[in-house]
């Protein structure tokens, strides 16, 4: 499928159809942290966080940039040096093993 | 909670539909102009005609089977595990569908629709296990990152289609052709983010058992099981069985995209595969390709005069299952398991073992499974960097009542 036809979509139904939140109905919320409101915007569009916490059990400082690489060379997430530096530090502390589980799925 | 969706098509003959849901992060940031528009289109639907199944992410959706449904030798479509690398996911009506066949070894480029791969070409069915290369991956220690899958990547279907060998040979296939690719109607949500493509060398793309199947288990292929067409590859993992296939493109050179060069590899060294995929083996890395020979534990009872039974199937690419042994004592002895109905070589066999527990309170029974390839599980999964195959024994907690 041609993804300028989905982008098209979106473009021509996005703003009629914006609801309160941009997760699926029982998607879990992004834990609370420093750097949560660009982890969010840049990570959330693509996929749930379901696949933060179930890495958080293992989640190191090395997983966390194996995987923020990954999306940006792989995935072509594009975000500057900057910000994949501030999403792994905020994927470092906020779901790393030491981490406690989220506390919302709303 | 705020969840929406909208069934939008481009105009009323559009050949598909897409489920499209876009939050308020979404539109702020398409009011800033942000590429991040494309990422925006969310897949909603939970799980359309599903029965409850374990999830592991909601989008895109990774969900899989309960240990329960492996109890029945065939999966129940409803029970089929879900498993998406894009969030995008197509919808297609059947009537609007087409499939191409292209390349530059053909001698007539076809695009056909599904009343024609239905009616122009013979029926054929086979029974096999469709198997993520990952499943299990949640049971490797130390973890390894990727979807912490569990038992349940995995069904076994009666699927019915028509054999790629004789598409391909209605459209003329010369010489040349190296492998042979398959895209389908999913898309990646970011603008040059590789499109899920995957190849399959000569030999097996023309083997009369791989097939593009219109039907599972009596039914038409489900919604999330790739609906209305997907490839089915007997023997070879699930990273091959493209859901949702719209495209055929047979390659003079070896396909280069990310899902192939990049993704579902393994050290060579590790796995002794029979079947190989030569043209895309390189370095010490070479493509996932069969299914390990493995076996699981479905349950387990105490009969009449305080004998045991416990169940299961066991499975392999093909090579056909041999044996299953069952040791009750930690791996210092074993006994061979009763083998159920053989409903072909692709399929789950299911088995069955009864013993007199000596002594009472929990333990462990474990099942290991051998094909007629000489091929056996490990006491250990081996190690490699994506948790692929992960095939050690299977190891069940009972508890004997004194």
């Amino acid at each position: 499928m041609s993804a300028r036809w989905i982008a098209m979509i979106v473009l021509a139904f996005g703003i009629a159809v914006a609801a309160v939140d941009s997760r699926a109905e029982g998607e879990p919320a992004a834990r609370d942290g420093e750097g949560r409101e660009l982890f969010v915007a840049r990570c959330s569009s693509c996929h749930s966080l379901d696949y933060m916490e179930m890495h958080a059990r293992f989640g190191t400082r090395a997983l966390w940039e194996a995987e923020v690489t990954k999306m940006r060379n792989a995935y072509k997430a594009p975000l500057s040096d900057d910000e994949a530096k501030a999403i792994v530090e905020y994927l470092t502390r906020a779901y790393g093993p030491a981490s406690s589980p989220a506390s919302a799925s709303r | 909670m705020g969840s929406s969706r909208t069934t939008v098509s481009r105009r009323p003959t559009a050949r598909r539909t897409v489920l499209a849901a876009l939050g308020a992060a979404g539109t702020a940031l398409l009011a800033s102009g942000s590429t991040w528009a494309r990422a925006a289109a969310q897949m909603l639907e939970a799980l359309p005609g599903k029965r409850a199944l374990r999830r592991l992410t909601h989008r895109p959706p990774n969900y899989e089977t309960p240990l329960e449904y492996f109890r029945s030798v065939l999966t129940p479509n409803e029970a089929f595990f879900v498993r998406y690398h894009h969030a995008v996911i197509p919808q297609i009506e059947a009537a609007e569908f087409r499939l191409e066949v292209v390349g530059a070894a053909l001698e007539r480029p076809l695009t056909l629709t599904l009343a024609q791969l239905r009616a122009e070409f013979p029926p054929v069915e086979l029974v096999a296990v469709c198997q993520c290369s990952g499943n299990r991956r949640g049971l490797f220690e130390p973890p390894v990152p990727g979807l912490q899958w569990g038992h349940g990547a995995m069904g076994n279907a009666r699927w019915r289609g028509v054999r790629l060998a004789d598409v391909l040979a209605r459209a003329g296939l010369r010489s040349g052709a190296v492998e042979i690719a398959f895209d389908a109607a999913d898309a990646a949500p970011l603008e040059g983010a590789p499109d899920y493509i995957k190849s399959l060398p000569l030999g097996k793309a023309l083997h009369p058992d791989t097939l593009l199947a219109y039907e599972m288990n009596g039914a038409p292929l489900p919604e999330l099981n790739g609906h209305p067409l997907r490839l089915v590859v007997p023997g070879w993992t699930a990273t091959y069985w493209i859901k949702h296939v719209t495209r055929i493109e047979v390659l003079n050179t070896p396909a280069s995209g990310f899902w192939m060069a990049g993704a579902y590899r393994m050290p060579r060294a590790a796995f002794p595969l029979l079947e190989r995929f030569p043209s895309q083996e390189s370095g010490e890395r070479a493509p996932v390709t069969e299914i390990a020979v493995n076996s699981l534990i479905t349950g387990s009872e105490i009969l009449p005069g305080g004998r045991m039974r416990v169940r299961g199937i066991a499975w392999d690419a093909g090579h056909g299952i041999d044996r299953v042994d069952v040791s009750a004592d930690g791996g210092r002895s074993w006994q061979r398991a009763e083998l159920g109905d053989d409903l072909g070589r692709y399929s789950f066999r299911p088995w069955l073992f009864e013993w007199a527990p000596v002594a009472a309170g929990a333990q462990e029974v474990w099942s290991r499974a051998s094909n007629r390839a000489g091929q056996t599980q490990v006491e250990q999964p081996i190690a490699n960097p994506s948790g692929y195959q992960h095939n050690a024994f299977h190891r069940h907690r009972i508890e004997v009542k004194s």
